[in-house]
């Protein structure tokens, strides 16, 4: 008897440590729901396949741990903060986990939205605006970045974005994802409510949800200011030397008799000469270095319009 | 002693007559008669001896103040007392306007030997100066006023005319680099040339003013004169100008011609040295020696300005009609024209680059 309550316990310890780990339920796509597609998207062949290969959820749940690396107590925790997000800023927030063989930034970032775009996030509000978190655990290159749709481009613009991720790049090396997460959700909540950066207050979304920010003019102030003095410096020095006429003559130049100068004798000879050589080695080529940095907007396979950026680690 | 002054007298109506440098003639404004100079010479060579006479015979009274010796002669024309320095050769009468011409300062070792009468008449010189305004925006206004142009006085300048033989020798050295590249190695090649030259180069006629009045710079930034038009010395030029005697002798003044003419000929050797580089001089023994020396008059107009406390000599030759001196600047209209040319400049350029931004 013992033994079978031996086995009973050990059986129920398994199935609870078992349902620590949140699960998260897939949904099927297929023609007669649209291939699951509720959004402006027009869905072409080539689209087609990556919504099919996009896996296809239920957006109310926002966060998805296909790393099972959440349990649910974490999971409930960070979806109280993801709630607090949404009902602060009124765009969608999703927390996404998941292992794909990734290893180039762009990748990430194509997986990280075409997640969101092919998904219901953001339905609800203006241009789908919603941010998604994507941490990819691919072993071999872990990687971990935060993407913006609608109005959260303007609201967390490049400068913003980068500045979280730097605050939460330790939290997520050390696997320490709930405190990465919540720092993450306070920073965003805060910069919302610091509003849109004067930088981006020109800035508008075009018809597909791209961010578009007019060029502001900066006036070349120092450049101006130098030229215009060098231009001033001389003007002045001209009208100022006009005032002056009289000059200092040292010479008697037009009294000299025409053909006057007589020589006796006149020498010039070389006495020394001296070569010397160094040697230059060639220069290494010093290679391309590769710039980073985003650009306002990026386009994910749907068309729509995305910002944002990752850290490898 | 007190000498009486001679001037030139119309041989028509006995009136003051002056020289007159548009027709290069006598003009009385009394009768408007007009003289040639062999005219005057044949009508003063007739009264030479009375005036020679009278100059004989005259008192002058030397004065002195402030280390300055003041002379006073009695006016041919009115007999009243003309007060001059003892440079001056030729003056007014401040009472009849007459032309005083004190003999005795251009005689003997003063004589001129020739003379450039004036060519550019008083009006000329007016217009010279009121035409410095042109192109000359911080020109204070007040300096070019009326009462300073009719200042403008002709003014025969005592100047020594040396015919100088510069003659010696030149060394010089010469550095030459030049550098190529031919693979990995750059080469410098630096070659060295002595130069040695002996010669000898001629002057005619270097001017050095005679007068401690006159700054060299002025009078020398108003040559060159054109000798072509030295006319032998005669009295009957100085009619309507002043006139200076030297104070600078001769072997004082040769000084400055001495420096000048070994200054050329250096530059017309170092040219003719046909090594390349940059020569640089090692020996010289050039020296300047006088073949001759002349004494003469050159006319000059001129006009002595007081600005702000400080006086401004100008000078035109009264040959060629070149003006020169030194204008002085009105800081304040300096200041706000240079500030308003810097925002303009500036604003202008951030206007042209606004014009490229919205232009793509």
């Amino acid at each position: 008897m013992r033994k079978v309550y031996r086995v009973l316990f050990t059986i129920i310890i398994f199935i609870i440590s078992i349902n620590v780990f949140a699960s998260t339920n897939l949904l099927e796509r297929n023609e007669e729901n649209n291939w699951g597609i509720n959004k402006s998207i027009e869905i072409t062949p080539a689209r087609l396949n990556i919504i099919k290969q996009t896996k296809y959820v239920d957006a109310s749940e926002k966060i998805y741990d296909f790393s099972d690396v959440l349990t649910d107590d974490e999971e409930a925790e960070i979806k109280e903060y993801v709630d607090k997000f949404i009902s602060v800023t009124k765009m969608d927030l999703v927390i996404l986990f998941d292992s794909v063989p990734y290893t180039y930034d762009e990748r990430n970032a194509e997986y990280a939205v075409d997640f969101y775009d092919y998904n219901n996030f953001g339905i609800d509000y203006d241009s789908y605006s919603g941010v998604i978190l994507f941490r990819n655990t691919y072993d071999m290159d872990p990687y971990y970045g935060i993407y913006n749709t609608g109005i959260a481009q303007q609201y967390f613009p490049e400068e913003r974005y980068d500045a979280t991720l730097d605050k939460i790049y330790n939290y997520f090396v050390n696997r320490n994802y709930v405190r990465g997460i919540k720092l993450f959700i306070d920073d965003f909540i805060n910069y919302y409510e610091l509003g849109i950066p004067d930088d981006y207050k020109d800035s508008y979304l075009d018809e597909n949800g791209f961010l578009i920010v007019p060029n502001r003019f900066n006036p070349p102030i120092a450049v101006a200011a130098i030229i215009s003095l060098a231009v001033t410096g001389i003007t002045m020095g001209v009208l100022v030397s006009k005032n002056k006429m009289v000059k200092k003559l040292n010479n008697a130049n037009d009294y000299i008799d025409a053909n006057s100068m007589k020589y006796e004798h006149k020498e010039s000879h070389l006495v020394s000469s001296n070569t010397v050589r160094h040697y230059h080695p060639p220069h290494e080529s010093s290679g391309g270095g590769s710039f980073g940095g985003s650009s306002h907007s990026f386009g994910g396979s749907s068309g729509i319009g995305h910002s944002g950026g990752g850290r490898h680690g | 002693m007190r000498s009486k002054a001679l001037d030139n007298k119309c041989p028509s109506c006995g009136a003051p007559i002056l020289y007159s440098a548009t027709t290069h003639n006598w003009k009385c404004d009394y009768c408007k008669s007009e003289f040639t100079l062999e005219e005057m010479q044949k009508y003063n060579k007739a009264s030479s001896a009375k005036n020679n006479d009278n100059t004989n015979e005259a008192k002058k009274v030397v004065k002195k103040d402030n280390n300055v010796n003041y002379v006073t002669y009695l006016c041919k024309n009115c007999n009243a007392e003309i007060i001059a320095d003892e440079n001056t050769a030729s003056t007014f009468c401040i009472y009849c306007g007459n032309t005083a011409i004190l003999k005795e300062k251009l005689s003997g070792e003063f004589a001129p030997s020739k003379i450039i009468p004036f060519k550019k008449d008083k009006k000329y010189a007016v217009e010279a100066f009121k035409g410095l305004k042109k192109g000359r925006p911080f020109i204070p206004k007040e300096f070019i006023s009326e009462k300073n142009i009719e200042k403008i006085t002709g003014v025969y300048i005592p100047f020594w005319l040396y015919s100088v033989l510069v003659k010696g020798g030149l060394k010089a050295k010469s550095t030459h680099v030049t550098s190529w590249r031919s693979g990995d190695y750059t080469y410098t090649k630096t070659d060295i040339y002595h130069m040695d030259s002996f010669g000898e180069m001629t002057f005619t006629r270097v001017p050095v003013d005679g007068s401690t009045r006159f700054e060299n710079d002025i009078m020398n930034s108003i040559e060159p004169f054109d000798y072509n038009e030295l006319e032998d010395y005669n009295h009957a030029y100085l009619s309507g100008f002043l006139a200076e005697k030297y104070d600078i002798n001769s072997d004082n003044a040769f000084e400055d011609a001495n420096k000048r003419t070994v200054k050329s000929t250096t530059d017309k050797m170092l040219h003719d040295m046909t090594a390349p580089g940059v020569k640089v001089i090692t020996e010289n023994t050039l020296a300047a020696n006088r073949t001759l020396t002349e004494y003469v008059l050159l006319p000059v107009w001129l006009v002595n300005i007081k600005y702000n406390g400080k006086y401004y000599l100008f000078a035109m030759n009264g040959q060629t009609g070149e003006f020169v001196g030194n204008i002085p600047i009105n800081v304040t209209k300096a200041v706000i024209s240079g500030i308003l040319m810097f925002i303009l400049v500036a604003a202008f350029i951030i206007f042209i680059c606004y014009l490229g931004f919205i232009g793509g």
